[in-house]
């Protein structure tokens, strides 16, 4: 029932990477270092079996930028997650390597909110842009959990489509994990939607 | 009644930016905030496009957050943390801030008007006095680590100085040495087991007394001025001493004591660390004796003799008086020899030591073996008649030994026959002289028919 066909996979796959090039491009415009991003693969999973592909250990600290979204077909709530470490990672290539570390963890909430919010909008972006529909995004949110805490609140009937993101910044690499969490109905109605605007 | 309050009203009211601008960037709303923050009053803003006011947002993250409010209804968020002042913003009725740009955090949304006609939303929020907070309570948190660093490192340092004291501790523990620690007035504060096993003292029964508990009284009141005077100027002393147990037993010891001071430089304790050195003065008194000792009568050998003769001459000369010399020879000891073997000739001569020693009392005199069956005594501070008198009891009390001596030219029994000379001790004369005096007298006695005394004063000799 959470199946897509290949064709549809490979469509979305392949406008999502476009989309983070462009995010790449505008994290390239704010700082020095060079970043690219890419999307290796994409998953439609039960909110249970979520923890389990993206191999997040449960006590695994986490942290996430959490967005929502709106458009004619459906309505989503997006997270961006980020194994702690790696959050920092991130914030000190942003805020430079010689910020204090108990200075890093007060800017962490608001850098990672711009961060989160400038991936998840290129990525909501370029579905917007397969569905041929209007997706209205709200501001974004930065919480932090331990990883089995993460879909706790989801219900059963949900569909997870994860999308796994690679950050490429020189020598380190860097793993995001995008959530977007549709509802059954919701997610029946965008492969629908999805099937129209490929055959189109 | 509530007032009617319009749309306009509130956004002019709420403590942040607004700005609402079209797709093409016209200014479309402006706040009251806006206003005073830069100096750009409404009237003058509206209808103003905004890339013209600001020239520094055209290119840059606001543009392109326009464009996703307005082409995709999506919002952005820019945080002051990656951006330092988009909007040139000062906030003029915030004296404490001065003319620095205000940090800001952006937050850009989509408006709507109707189905087709779609503005962006620019809210800007002044967070400059939460990034003073921030940062003061940064510094604070900052300093704090500092201190606690500070405190840590102490708590390390104290640990290995802990650490190094318990090591001392336990050599300290292990050491054959006895080791005392007292405080600036010299009471005990500490002692070691080989301190109990030096000195016979149970750590309860030296603890809070007085160093002075091990002092034997041998010592003068001068050795102890000078071992103060030391200590205090140059904060160590090393010496030998001669304490006392409880049991009232003398012992000696090899000490270094050493004074402990503070970073002021002022003498907190004294550490004493000492070795029974009893058993090596023994020795060396008994080696002592025995390099001095003629082992046959045991009597003052010749080496003996000579430094007590040296020194007896010179005490003479200083104090003015009489050091006379009695040189004593055996009658035809080599007969006697020859005649009853060397075990009974040294037997005689033990006797004839025993002899010498029971009449000649006197601590200032000395008795010594010359050598062969010569003896010699040194007389001090006594009158010539004094010596001749001694000497003659002396060739009585041989005599009536009644040694046999069946050889002997002169005699049943056996003889001796003594010279004797005398002088004050003066730069005229040399203590070899007086040797010489008294040798010339025996030879005389000898010369006159053996067992008797010549006396002469050195000056008659002359």
């Amino acid at each position: 029932m959470i199946d897509i066909t290949d064709l549809q996979r490979d469509a979305i796959t392949e406008a999502i990477n476009i989309s983070m090039g462009r995010a790449a491009s505008t994290f390239n415009s704010m700082i020095q270092e060079h970043i690219s991003l890419s999307v290796p693969k994409i998953n439609f999973v039960s909110s249970e079996a979520a923890l389990e592909i993206l191999k997040l250990p449960h006590e695994k600290e986490v942290c996430y930028i959490m967005q929502k979204f709106s458009g004619t077909f459906f309505t989503s709530e997006a997270m961006l997650v980020f194994a702690q470490d790696e959050s920092m990672e991130l914030v000190k290539l942003f805020l430079g390597e010689d910020t204090p570390v108990e200075e890093m963890a007060t800017l962490e909430r608001e850098a990672m909110s711009e961060i989160g919010n400038i991936i998840l909008n290129a990525c909501i972006g370029s579905l917007s842009n397969i569905l041929k529909d209007r997706i209205a995004g709200s501001l974004p949110t930065f919480r932090k959990c331990k990883a089995q805490t993460l879909f706790i609140n989801e219900k059963k009937n949900e569909v997870l489509l994860l999308i796994f993101i690679d950050f490429g910044i020189e020598s380190k690499a860097i793993k995001g994990y995008i959530v977007l969490i549709l509802e059954l109905d919701s997610f029946i109605k965008f492969k629908e939607q999805l099937l129209k605007s490929l055959m189109e | 009644m509530l007032p009617v309050l319009t749309f306009q009203d509130v956004l002019s009211n709420i403590p942040n930016g607004v700005i609402i601008v079209d797709r093409e960037g016209k200014i479309h709303l402006w706040n009251r905030w806006m206003e005073s923050y830069t100096e750009i009053s409404t009237d003058e803003a509206i209808g103003e496009n905004l890339f013209t006011l600001f020239p520094e947002v055209k290119d840059g993250r606001v543009a392109f957050a326009m464009q996703a409010a307005i082409e995709y209804s999506q919002s952005s968020f820019l945080s002051h943390t990656i951006h330092k002042g988009i909007f040139p913003l000062f906030a003029t009725g915030h004296g404490d801030h001065g003319y620095t740009c205000v940090d800001q955090d952006i937050h850009i949304t989509p408006a709507q008007q109707d189905k087709d006609t779609y503005f962006a939303a620019i809210v800007i929020e002044d967070v400059s006095v939460a990034v003073t907070k921030e940062k003061l309570l940064k510094e604070r948190a900052r300093e704090e680590h500092e201190l606690n660093q500070k405190l840590l490192q102490e708590v390390k340092e104290r640990k290995q100085i802990e650490k190094k004291l318990r090591l001392s501790g336990a050599v300290i523990d292990a050491t054959m040495e006895g080791v005392v620690i007292t405080d600036a007035k010299s009471k005990i504060l500490s002692v070691n087991p080989a301190f109990g096993q030096i000195t016979g003292f149970l750590p309860e029964q030296a603890i809070h007394e007085k160093i002075k508990i091990l002092k034997s009284g041998k010592h003068t009141k001068e050795f102890y001025k000078n071992l103060w005077h030391t200590l205090v100027n140059e904060g160590q002393w090393k010496g030998e001493f001669l304490n006392k147990k409880p049991n009232g037993e003398l012992f000696d010891v090899e000490a270094s004591i050493t004074a402990i001071k503070d970073s002021n430089g002022v003498t907190q304790n004294y550490v004493n660390v000492f070795r029974d050195i009893t058993k090596r003065k023994k020795n060396e008194k008994l080696l002592n004796k025995l390099s001095k000792t003629d082992p046959l009568t045991e009597l003052a050998n010749r080496r003996a003799f000579d430094e007590s003769f040296e020194r007896e001459w010179r005490r003479g000369w200083r104090h003015s008086h009489l050091v006379g010399i009695a040189l004593i020879d055996v009658d035809y000891f080599k007969y006697y020899n020859d005649f009853y073997g060397h075990p009974a000739g040294d037997k005689c001569l033990q006797d004839i030591a025993k002899t010498l020693n029971s009449v000649i009392k006197r601590a200032d005199d000395l008795v010594a073996r010359y050598g062969g069956e010569e003896f010699v005594v040194i007389f001090s501070q006594n009158d010539p008649a004094g010596i001749v008198k001694l000497i003659e009891s002396v060739h009585k009390e041989i005599f009536n030994l009644r040694i046999p001596h069946n050889s002997s030219e002169i005699s049943k029994f056996v003889t001796i026959s003594s010279g004797i000379s005398w002088v004050i001790p003066d730069s005229e004369h040399s203590f070899s002289q007086l040797l010489e005096a008294a040798d010339k007298a025996l030879y005389e006695a000898k010369e006159n028919g053996r067992d008797r005394i010549v006396s002469k004063p050195l000056d008659v000799e002359r």
